[in-house]
């Protein structure tokens, strides 16, 4: 079991002196990917990708169409599937099928992939690999397994505080001025209750599901808390940080009654969608800044939409969580120095950033994070790279499946008043030990 | 041998250590194990598991067996110009995806916006979190699924009615008997073996139902509404252990083959009746 050392800390200066500053000329693609030996016969390279990936040009399909021109015998077939879906076909692919020459991963992955044998040690491509440097340290262990390297990251996101600005005109609050304390957030939303009838006033994911836990876990940090010791063979969630962290849903559901107990069916989508129909007021934590997701334009988003670092507790330190997706390379593939030159084409920082734009994805590459320009279309990335200096990740141990239903079990036993939370940590804590032991 | 071979692989599967990250790799013989390890489980215990498919799938066939024969019986009495028409507008949530099924239906109750508190509350009836708790939310996935599988019941019992002789149930009339004396005493009689074969088809659409049930409360909260399928599905692809998934797969097929080989028990008997 390996340590999953997180943090995105390391970048965190880096970020924000880069993203308000600090230009770094970006490596081309062409300039960022060594050029692979051509066929001598037609050859098809299979990815396994998100089904968004394929929403808009940027990164995949223009790397393809360069790829492909560079490579006349060569053919992309860009393979695109929802999350439980690209996990399971990747594992199963193993068994026969199609084999994916590349498999796009999140993070949480990575020890799982690497650890079956289904992903390629990327060692001697990153020995040789001129924008090795050009990758934030954090990044790059965040890609090893066992101290080797094994996936390639292509973007990372992180989880902020969002706020409907229309209800807290209609609650008489100031639509500008987030909650910055959890005390803040209670108060609000008992405004926002007492004055917008039929509208929640917080809201956070309580469902059967990752993204429960994966909400909850900027507010486990800022109290200095952990999933798993260093070693990765402890838990650490139950610790005070974690208790007052689980308390603090739970009073919000069952003390103030200012978040439903319909949360507990309710997934991060289904959370922040209500959020943004005015249903809820806030919401604890959400994905970017949530602007990609809402479908509207920079400025009509900032003027409906708020966002900013997750309010935090008493003696707490601002904190969020992290996510990503990295690129993969088979083991079993007969190209892998095509797959790589792939690899790293998609993810060079002219050809991914329109992408990071729009899906308000943090970049994974210093000469992207020095494109503060590019970003100005966001209407609140000043957040999400805030945010990004303080994120940790989720551990990417293979167990971590188990792991988390263990957690997000806990979380709405909490809240569902079952059991009390030190309770339902204790317990989570005593069988995720026994799973990562 | 296509029907037969996913059986004997869930069954191979069964006593086998396989899990989904070692999928390539031969899986080791464990014998029971997978079985016991269902069985014995605290998260979810398996008898919250059992209880929640057993309530879901009874309700399912008395619910659907009841409104599919009410439909059969009001459509049938009907002009046979008006019939068809009628017959097809009435299948039609029989034909829609379990998933489309499972959204639709968690919309409707949905507490805030929700057509099931929307009709509530004009008759002074707070708003009810109807997915929050164990009972209301297997009610509600009950009435879910009895709207998406009374279609069978209402074809197979439609079918049937239109083959009761006439001539009875005239005689019936004739004789004074009323619409619901006639039902009771010539119709049903007549549908038994139709009414069986409803019934097991309603018994094992309760039992293997998965979509719909994990679209609208992923069977929770806290495993609350998880069924045998939902166990399954769990095992198999959210954890990966793919010896114990199939291990519950072995025992939704002893179920669903043990309600078959009682129907064919039954439809014999009732055949010997009959001749």
């Amino acid at each position: 079991m390996r340590i999953r050392p997180v943090a995105v800390v390391a970048t965190l200066a880096f970020i924000i002196s880069a993203c308000t500053g600090g230009a770094q000329p970006a490596p081309s693609a062409s300039a960022a990917a060594a050029t692979a030996t051509e066929p001598t016969g037609p050859v098809t390279l299979h990815m396994f990708i998100r089904n968004y990936m394929l929403n808009q040009d940027s990164p995949l399909k223009t790397a393809k169409a360069d790829f492909e021109k560079k490579h006349p015998n060569v053919t992309i077939d860009l393979s695109p599937a929802p999350y439980d879906e690209q996990h399971q076909r990747i594992l199963l692919s193993k068994a026969g099928g199609v084999q994916p020459d590349m498999f796009q991963i999140d993070t949480i992955w990575l020890g799982e992939m690497a650890d079956q044998g289904l992903a390629a040690n990327l060692d001697s491509y990153y020995a040789k690999w001129a924008d090795r440097s050009d990758v934030p340290d954090s990044f790059l262990e965040s890609s090893k397994w066992k101290g080797s390297y094994y996936g390639l990251w292509a973007y990372s996101d992180t989880r902020t505080f969002i706020w409907n600005k229309d209800i807290f005109r209609k609650a008489g609050l100031d639509p500008e001025k987030p909650p910055a304390t959890w005390d803040e957030v209670v108060s609000f939303a008992q405004q926002i209750q007492a004055k917008v009838p039929g509208v929640a006033g917080v809201g956070f994911p309580a469902a059967a599901q990752e993204g429960t836990a994966d909400r909850w876990y900027p507010y486990l940090f800022m109290g200095g808390g952990s999933i798993l010791n260093k070693e990765q063979n402890k838990s650490l969630f139950n610790s005070a940080a974690g208790v007052k962290s689980v308390q603090f849903l739970v009073d919000l559901v069952r003390k103030y009654k200012v978040t439903p107990a319909e949360v507990l069916t309710q997934d991060a989508d289904a959370v922040y969608d209500a959020v943004l129909a005015g249903r809820y007021g806030m919401m604890l934590a959400t994905v970017g800044d949530g602007w990609a997701d809402s479908k509207l334009d920079g400025p009509a988003y900032k003027t409906k939409m708020g966002a900013a670092m997750p309010p935090l507790c008493d003696g707490c330190k601002p904190a969020s969580a992290a996510g990503g997706w990295l690129f993969m390379m088979n083991s079993k593939s007969a190209y892998k120095d095509l797959v790589w030159e792939y690899m790293t084409t998609a993810t060079a920082t002219p050809n991914i950033t329109p992408f990071e734009v729009k899906l308000v994805r943090v970049p994974v590459r210093k000469s992207g994070l020095a494109q503060a320009e590019a970003f100005k279309a966001d209407p609140y990335n000043a957040v999400t790279v805030q945010a990004a200096g303080v994120s940790q990740f989720a551990p990417w141990v293979p167990a971590y499946y188990k792991v988390v239903e263990h957690i997000y079990t806990a979380i709405q036993k909490a809240v569902q008043g079952t059991v009390p939370v030190k309770d339902a940590l204790d317990n989570a804590a005593a069988e995720v030990d026994k799973l990562v032991k | 041998m296509l029907v037969l071979l996913p059986y004997a692989g869930a069954l191979l599967f069964s006593v086998t250590d396989g899990r989904l990250i070692t999928i390539g790799t031969l899986p080791r013989l464990v014998g029971l194990s997978n079985f016991e390890k269902v069985v014995s489980s605290t998260g979810p215990e398996f008898g919250l598991v059992v209880a929640a498919s057993a309530v879901f799938t009874l309700g399912t066939l008395v619910g659907s067996l009841g409104l599919g024969t009410l439909l059969g019986l009001a459509v049938t009495s009907l002009r046979p110009k008006l019939r068809g028409p009628l017959l097809a507008l009435l299948l039609v949530p029989w034909i829609i995806a379990g998933v489309v099924v499972g959204y639709t239906w968690k919309l409707v109750y949905d507490p805030q916006i929700g057509l099931a508190n929307a009709m509530l509350v004009p008759l002074g009836v707070g708003r009810v979190a109807w997915l929050l708790e164990r009972w209301p939310a297997i009610a509600a996935l009950v009435v879910a699924n009895v709207w998406a599988a009374y279609g069978v019941v209402l074809l197979v019992v439609s079918s049937a009615l239109t083959n009761v002789p006439q001539s009875l149930i005239l005689a019936g009339q004739v004789d004074g008997a009323g619409t619901l004396t006639i039902i009771r005493r010539i119709v049903l009689p007549n549908i038994r073996r139709a009414f069986l074969l409803a019934a097991l088809v309603a018994v094992v659409s309760g039992l293997n139902v998965f979509d719909l049930i994990f679209v609208m409360t992923g069977g929770g909260p806290t495993y609350q509404t998880e069924t045998l399928a939902l166990t399954m599905y769990r095992l198999t692809f959210r954890r990966g252990d793919i010896g114990e998934g199939a291990a519950v797969t072995v025992m939704l097929f002893c179920f669903s083959l043990a309600l078959a080989i009682v129907y064919v028990w039954s439809w014999q008997r009732e055949a010997r009746k009959w001749r």
